[in-house]
């Protein structure tokens, strides 16, 4: 077990550096971060002013060792547009994202994986193929779409929950189901290719041999037995979802997380902030990644050693 | 089974678990449903390429230059200038969703041509070369989908600007580890395949085998997750275009669209929703064609073993010159038939007209060649069978009262257990074997917890596990195939059944292990006085348990009787070819007889002697004739060394086999 958790962590220790020095160079050599940064018709002092103070006057590899100094010294670099430490002001966001990432996460294992379970009773029957087509309908929907559709309805038109913003939890309603179909949709539908499959395992045939109801061989055994496949993909719509899909679904509801702070910083062209986003970021997916790890692990044994 | 992540993104589309399914199960029937949908879902994508190809004569208005005096029209549907209403600058709806189709296809088609050939490439290389190209690719993949891929995405966005080739290579660089994934893994496969290796034997390169039969099993693979990716592109790059990274106005795109008149939602519906709806349908449509072309999402065949075959017995008056005379069997089995719908509407009779009896405490062996239905009729007395096995009998009886079949099947793990051939994969192997008993006690027994863990562990002792509290915590995976098998025995008594049915317990066992497995069952049914169904196609195995054996071919009893007169006497001619193709210690023979020809192969009813084909003594009349399971004439004349038996020329197999 100690040796599983150091490889993992080792394995996430080496993405981080991945993503560090994708973010690096992408910032460096794709484009020229001045250029970027200043607002055109700026002045030649005001670039020098800045490339001075992003250290870009040195040489790329002594920019690449204070940059790495920085970070393990936890200084992200002032963002240019607020003027205030970087991982300061993505700290402040962290929690909002985590909540709403959380709820939506919760909504869609405690929701979607009965409906997995129900399909793969009967494959094939009516009961699946309505829950097949909305989980199908679910993926296939734009987040931002169905986000903007359920303002239209229940904000607007019925008034149930608030449009935009965040405070209660009627504020996190509507973002929430947002961000939770298509991770349920997903969830659900290899809940239920899972299922149909261990229906057919010998072990469950010999289940049924000595009398259990599909109640109890689904409660008691079914159930651990799908959660490894199950967990894995959880923690990739986590991930997905705190890197990516967050991001849109902040900007429809106005939801203060870090995906709003990025397109803010995008927009402000502050290609620090940036930085301190992805790394912040990609350590949540490195840790969501490490904990479905850790879990599969418990619940499988067998897992091996990767 | 543990899912790698590529795997776990794309089957999340409701794919068969495995893409690469199709190369062991072959193509399977879609139901209708999903033919009908996936036929719809192509005329849709078809109508949208049309569409996006001819947009310039198509569309009735300009999708960029707008009339402002006509803005945020409504829908003119049929009668008004425009079909599906203006936007806030004027501009007609319609010509902007064909646009946006225009938009929406290219960059889709390029990402997935783009990232689709290099992850091919990168999966070929990776499979064929293996060692350590293998290991820095897979690496690099595995490490990739770690990243916070759209938000990379974005950062590179937000510093390049936005254009139409830097979404097409972003997106598309984040997209090629799921086909190299894929690619490599269908070779792994097929270089493992029996086929493959024995070209290989054969003298034949192994790339042009691989070349030879890797090609039609990845198209198919390939073609899903491109369509797969394709509706995953379509919806990242709207997604961009919405947050303003992607197309730029006055471009026309559907995201671009949603979030241009996002403000005018609740006074103008039209301009978010019609967008919004080509854009799911689109994606939709793709996903749904995805479906057909993996080969469709149901697999009936697997799936079925919740419901249970409908089995009735009629109760009619019992044919007592069939019945064995002796008192008080446990369980009384008359003219059990099994079939199951074949490939067409005619049926498959794998089980005919079998009835036996087995009495309190008695070793009933079952033996007969894989297809003689041995197992299949026992599986039909437990209700085990597939859906679609039809079970009948004209009736069954537990000690002496009739009951039917639901009867019987209510008493599994109570009356009745089972152990199968193999031990491993009949135990839940997530959960402690200790529990597994446990549970069985808690549920047949209605123990509480602490009783039913004492109890658990009293058994694993029984069956001569060494160390029983500490292997009551162990997984199944923790133990060996002959300790399993053990582990199985306990979970088979610990209800304390009157019957038990083994199916071919040792088989799967070292010769040793079976030795020692055999010997427990044996102590273990004479300490519980359990009755024992012992299926077997081993001789050897039967004749050291069994106390009496039933004979089965084609589906039929050919022959019956004590096992020590049967082994020493046959008098049907498959039971001698049986014993004289087997080895035996005691008897020091020259050579094993195989017996001519191929077993029957279960089928249409036999209206004749199903063995004829291949037995020496056949004439006319076997041919002709089917015969009847009937007492023998040479064993009437002894009370309880009963013997039965079907075959027209029983007294010349009796005096061949005493000249021998």
């Amino acid at each position: 077990m100690t040796v599983f958790v150091l490889r993992r962590l080792v394995h996430g220790a080496l993405v981080m550096l991945a993503v560090t020095l994708t973010v690096f160079f992408v910032t460096r050599l794709l484009t020229d971060p001045v250029q970027v940064m200043t607002p055109i018709g700026a002045s030649p002092a005001d670039k020098a002013a800045l490339t001075e103070k992003l250290g870009l006057s040195h040489s790329l590899w002594s920019q690449l060792g204070t940059f790495f100094s920085q970070l393990v010294h936890g200084d992200f670099g002032r963002s240019y547009w607020q003027d205030a430490p970087a991982l300061s002001l993505v700290g402040q966001r962290i929690p909002k994202t985590l909540e709403l990432v959380g709820a939506g996460l919760l909504i869609a294992l405690v929701g979607f994986i009965p409906l997995g379970v129900f399909a793969s009773l009967r494959p094939g029957r009516l009961l699946d193929n309505v829950i097949s087509a909305f989980c199908l309908t679910g993926v296939s929907i734009a987040p931002f779409w169905l986000g903007t559709m359920l303002i239209l309805g229940f904000s607007e038109h019925l008034g149930w929950f608030p449009s935009a913003g965040s405070g209660g939890l009627r504020y996190l309603v509507l973002p929430a189901v947002t961000l939770a179909l298509p991770m349920g949709g997903r969830i659900a539908l290899i809940t239920r290719v899972t299922m149909v499959e261990q229906w057919s395992q010998s072990y469950v045939v010999a289940l049924r041999a000595r009398g259990y109801g599909s109640a109890r061989i689904i409660m008691a055994h079914l159930l651990r037995n799908v959660m490894v496949p199950i967990l894995t993909l959880a923690s990739y719509e986590a991930a997905f979802a705190l890197a990516g899909y967050a991001v849109v679904v902040e900007t429809v509801f106005a939801w203060p997380g870090f995906g709003q702070l990025a397109i803010q910083a995008v927009q402000q062209r502050d290609i620090v902030l940036l930085q301190a986003i992805v790394f912040i970021a990609a350590l949540f997916v490195v840790a969501a990644n490490l904990i479905a790890d850790l879990a599969c692990r418990v619940i499988d044994p067998r897992t091996k050693v990767a | 089974m543990s899912l790698t992540a590529a795997d776990g993104l794309t089957s999340g589309i409701g794919l068969d678990g495995d893409p690469l399914a199709r190369v062991r199960r072959g193509r399977r029937r879609l139901p209708s449903s999903t033919r009908i949908l996936g036929y719809l879902s192509i005329a849709y994508l078809v109508l949208v390429c049309v569409a996006a190809v001819f947009a310039s004569s198509i569309a009735p208005h300009s999708p960029i230059n707008g009339v402002l005096p006509d803005r945020l029209l409504s829908p003119g549907w049929l009668h008004g200038k425009y079909l599906l209403g203006t936007d806030s600058l004027g501009r007609d709806i319609l010509s902007r969703i064909i646009y946006g189709a225009r938009t929406t296809l290219i960059i889709g088609f390029s990402v997935v041509v783009l990232s689709g050939l290099f992850g091919t490439v990168a999966g070929l290389v990776a499979g064929y070369r293996g060692g350590w190209v293998d290991q820095v690719i897979m690496r690099v993949a595995d490490a990739q989908l770690a990243f916070p891929g759209l938000l990379l995405t974005i950062i590179v966005i937000g510093v390049e600007g936005p254009s139409t080739p830097v979404l097409i290579v972003v997106i598309a660089v984040y997209g090629w580890m799921v086909y190299a994934r894929l690619v490599r893994a269908l070779v792994l496969r097929l270089r493992e395949e029996q086929f493959v290796r024995a070209a290989e034997m054969s003298g034949s390169k192994t790339p042009f085998i691989l070349r030879k039969h890797l090609l039609p099993n990845l198209l198919p693979a390939l073609m899903t997750q491109a369509l797969l990716e394709l509706a995953r592109v379509i919806l990242v790059e709207a997604s961009l275009s919405y947050l303003g990274l992607g197309v730029q106005p006055p471009h026309a795109s559907w995201g671009l669209m949603v979030s241009e008149n996002q403000g005018y939602v609740s006074q103008a519906w039209w301009t978010v929703v019609c967008p919004g709806v080509a854009l799911a349908l689109t994606v939709l449509a793709t996903n749904l064609v995805a479906r057909v072309v993996a080969g469709g999402a149901v697999n009936p065949a697997a799936s079925q073993w919740a419901i249970e075959p409908s089995g009735q017995a009629t109760a009619e008056r019992v044919d007592e010159s069939s019945s064995i005379t002796t008192p008080g069997p446990v369980l009384s089995v008359r003219d059990l038939t099994v079939s199951f719908a074949g490939a067409a509407d005619d049926l498959v009779h794998a089980v005919q007209g079998v009835s036996f009896d087995i009495r309190p405490g008695e070793v009933l062996g079952v033996v007969g060649e894989s297809g003689s239905g041995k197992s299949v009729s026992m599986a039909s007395v437990l209700g085990i069978l597939p859906d679609g096995a039809r079970v009948g009998a004209r009736s069954l009886e537990w000690r002496g009262k009739r009951i039917s079949f639901e009867d019987l099947h209510r008493m599994r793990g109570r009356d009745i257990s089972i152990i199968f051939q193999n031990p491993m994969s009949t135990l839940d192997p997530l959960m402690p074997v200790g529990r597994q008993i446990a549970e069985v006690l808690r549920k047949s027994k209605k123990m509480g917890r602490a009783a039913a863990r004492a109890r658990a562990i009293e058994l694993l002792d029984l069956v001569g596990i060494p160390d029983p509290e500490q292997r009551y915590r162990q997984f199944p995976f923790e133990f060996s195939g002959g300790m399993a098998q053990r582990v199985a025995i306990a979970l088979a008594v610990a209800p304390e059944p009157a019957l038990l049915v083994a199916d071919e317990p040792t088989t799967a066992l070292d010769v040793t292990v079976q030795a020692q497995v055999l010997s427990l069952l044996k102590e273990v049914q004479q300490r519980l006085d359990i009755a024992i169904i012992f299926i077997t196609h081993d001789l050897g195995v039967v004749r050291g348990i069994a106390h009496r054996c039933l004979v089965m071919y084609a589906g039929r009893v050919v022959e019956e009787g004590p096992t020590q007169s049967l082994f020493e006497a046959a008098q049907h001619p498959y039971t001698a070819a049986l014993i004289a193709a087997t080895p035996d210690v005691n008897d020091r023979r020259d050579e094993l007889a195989p017996i001519p020809g191929d077993p029957a192969v279960a089928g249409a009813p036999t209206l004749s002697c199903a063995f004829a084909p291949r037995c020496s003594y056949s004439t006319e009349v076997c041919r002709q004739d089917l015969p009847i399971l009937q007492i023998a004439a040479a064993s009437a004349t002894e009370p309880g060394r009963i013997r039965r038996v079907a075959c027209w020329h029983e007294d010349s197999i009796v005096e061949a086999g005493a000249h021998r």
